[in-house]
């Protein structure tokens, strides 16, 4: 059952206006989120999307995007909802909603509105029943020929789609596989024949899935495992289709709304990194403090079995890369004592990367685990069984997305694992590693602590840095890279790991990873260089850096790195460029501190300028540096 | 229950509930179109846990119509 606003529209309404008269569009979008929270009603996105219009999204720190809907039924109802979740995730949207069944003639129109808005992401919303009728209601008049031939004309009206749009656009297309017949042709004999109902529709979702990887920047949406999660029966409703051509029901248009921002955040690279969980009565039965480690329910039989399978969900996310931490009102000593020796305990003590067990408040808590592992409260999710507390957190911290867990422990493992906040649209070796990495990161904290200088520090650090052209094993991770690192990136341009391809492809650019290894362990590939020849000049397009490597001289040296190859290459000049975002501070003063002049403002970047005769600076002398293999 | 019916219908059509009386209908209220009477039949079914059937929402032409359609399907009636 959806939340109903909490409060009446005309207060809110009230409160979002004053913050935007005064200026504070920060506010008044922490307003607007507030009224979001938990599962949000129909209602509740509806009003949220009518205030959404209303902020300024660089004065509410708010990421910007143009999105199509094109279509092959009603589609205007999916838009409030969309517009009101992807404000939760921070993304303010522009979106063009098609005309009932015009997605091809939109695609092809040369003077069409959708080609003057210039979307950079395109959701087409087609149903089999619309644009194969005949393999959806008529199966059984079809030969095996024709079948084949509807599946080969089904795919070729989607190709013919993504062709129309390539010819003008590099927007990300995003189209969707078909459902299953949940009532096939031939019943309960259907999936067990080669040629029924259901053989056909798997072939034309394997066909869309070839076509994808055909083109640049065309991704699947699995509609079938969306209609299936929600239930076939559940999805689609005959009497919306009767009043107004919408053969979805309320559910289908909410599941379908939170899919496109879910990819949507993806694209945009504010994908949640962080998962932080209270203990008590979250990850264990009872209160340690007061029951004893020996008194929490934890293990086979109800409740602990339940929280058993909880934990075993988290521990699942970990491992694909989402980073853990605890924030908890508790002796740190009775809960490090479960974490380390409870025998039911599916999570241990080194699963987390950062925790603050303690009396203090726990919005304090949040900003310190926010700064101890370097990741923005924005990336942060919050899962809490007490209803205060998340309340507070709802008031103070906004930006956290905090989860206010259900009284059912039984329900929770679901519910966790039904979350796509986490959902990214890559997935490396580091992903798998980041628990590991983040051990190795609380040693090298010890070192520093017991260092003279900072010299001294790299010094035992015993740093090596190897920088290697970037090939198909490293294609991935380098697209990844660019999507999610948002600290220290000059130029904050998120490629697709097809454009890296292409880049990889043009004589003019020279792409570069950079991993470091230390002492402690081998971080990865934690940077990203992209250069490209104009001339006598060589242009930093991409600069960047995990923040896991900062404050060690890492950019220094792969500076230094880009200065010789310019000048074995015979450039006179290097350009940097930057461009300042909400969160790339740190990486603000790189180019001046380095020697670079500030010479042009274009379009919200600056421009940096270093001449040859200060390409041939050394390396840092703590650091080993292993240059490429030439070519 | 009334009042919960103008809050909805106030999101839904951008108008303060105030305006949201009995005799409000399509006719009074400019942002009350048909897009927007999908939008509220959506809105409706999913708070109050209710299927109206299609000849009902034909039948919605004032809010005071819309209430007394909730309060019967509530109540069971057909």
């Amino acid at each position: 059952m959806r939340t109903t606003i909490p409060e009446d529209p005309d207060s809110l309404r009230r409160k979002v206006e004053a913050d935007l008269a005064a200026g504070e569009h920060h506010l008044a979008w922490a307003e607007i989120v507030r009224s979001l929270r938990g599962e949000p009603s129909t209602s509740a996105c509806t009003l949220a999307a009518d205030l959404t219009s209303r902020l300024d999204a660089a004065s509410a720190g708010l990421t910007p995007m143009c999105v199509a809907l094109l279509g092959s039924f009603t589609l205007a109802p999916l838009a409030p909802l969309i517009t009101g979740h992807a404000i939760r995730s921070r993304l303010a949207l522009s979106l063009h909603v098609g005309g009932f069944n015009t997605w091809r003639q939109e695609a092809m129109d040369p003077a069409g509105s959708l080609r003057r808005f210039r979307p950079e992401v395109v959701f087409l919303a087609v149903r089999a029943e619309d644009v194969c009728p005949a393999l959806a209601y008529r199966f059984l008049d079809l030969s095996e020929d024709e079948v084949a031939g509807q599946v080969a004309d089904l795919i070729g009206q989607v190709e013919g789609f993504i062709r129309s749009m390539r010819e003008w656009s590099d927007a990300r297309l995003v189209i969707p596989t078909f459902p299953l017949p949940a009532a096939p042709a031939l019943g309960i004999l259907d999936h067990q024949v080669a040629h029924g109902q259901t053989a056909a529709f798997r072939q034309a979702n394997a066909a869309l899935g070839d076509l994808a990887k055909r083109y640049p920047d065309v991704w699947l949406l699995d509609a079938e495992r969306l209609t299936r999660a929600v239930g076939a029966w559940h999805f689609r409703d005959a009497r919306l289709w009767g009043i107004a051509k919408l053969p979805l029901s309320g559910a289908a248009l909410h599941a379908l709304a939170e899919e496109y921002v879910t990819y949507l955040r993806a694209f945009a690279g504010v994908a949640k990194k962080v998962l932080v969980l209270d203990l008590d009565n979250t990850l264990w039965g009872g209160v340690v403090g007061e029951d004893g480690p020996d008194g929490i329910q934890l293990g086979p039989d109800y409740p602990g079995s339940a929280y058993v399978e909880f934990q075993e969900v988290i521990l699942g996310l970990e491992r694909r890369g989402v980073v853990l931490a605890i924030n908890s009102h508790n002796n740190e000593a009775d809960a490090i004592e479960v974490l380390e020796r409870h025998p039911a305990m599916v999570l241990r003590r080194h699963h987390f990367a950062a925790v603050r067990i303690n009396w203090q408040d726990k919005v304090r808590n949040m900003f310190e685990l926010s700064e101890e592992l370097r990741l923005g409260v924005e990336s942060f999710v919050y899962l809490d069984d007490s209803q205060v507390e998340c309340e507070r957190m709802w008031q103070a911290l906004p930006r956290v997305w905090t989860i206010h867990l259900s009284p059912e422990p039984a329900d929770r493992a679901d519910i966790l694992r039904r979350l796509p906040l986490f959902d990214a649209l890559t997935f490396s070796a580091e992903d798998r590693r980041r628990g590991e990495l983040y051990q190795q990161e609380a040693a090298r904290k010890h070192l520093f602590a017991a260092a003279q200088s900072p010299e001294d520090f790299y010094r035992s650090l015993q740093m090596e840095l190897t920088i290697q052209r970037v090939d198909t094993s490293t294609l991935a991770r380098a697209a990844q890279l660019s999507q999610r690192t948002n600290q220290f990136n000059m130029t904050t341009r998120r490629y697709s790991e097809a454009d890296v391809a292409r880049f990889l492809e043009s004589a003019a650019h020279e792409v570069y990873c950079l991993r470091v290894h230390d002492r402690f362990g081998d971080s990865g590939v934690v940077g990203l260089l992209i250069t490209v020849r104009e001339g006598i000049r060589v242009i930093i397009d991409t600069f960047l850096l995990s923040c896991r490597v900062l404050g060690r001289t890492v950019e220094d040296a792969a500076l230094t790195f880009l200065l010789h190859r310019a000048q074995e290459a015979g450039a006179t000049e290097v350009m940097g460029v930057f461009r300042p975002t909400a969160k790339n501070t740190p990486a603000a003063d790189f180019y001046s501190r380095s020697g670079f002049e500030r010479v042009e403002d274009r379009g919200g970047e600056s421009l940096w300028r270093l001449p040859a005769t200060a390409f041939s600076r050394p390396f840092p002398d703590w650091v080993t540096v292993h240059l490429p293999a030439e070519a | 229950m009334e009042e919960r019916i103008c809050q909805i219908a106030a999101s839904v059509l951008r108008v303060s509930p105030a305006r949201l009386d009995a005799t409000a209908s399509p006719d009074t209220i400019e942002t009350w179109d048909s897009l927007q009477h999908l939008n509220l039949v959506l809105a409706l079914e999913e708070a109050f846990d209710l299927r109206f059937m299609v000849e009902d929402v034909g039948r919605m032409r004032t809010i005071g119509e819309i209430v007394r359609l909730v309060r019967s399907r509530l109540n069971g009636a057909a």
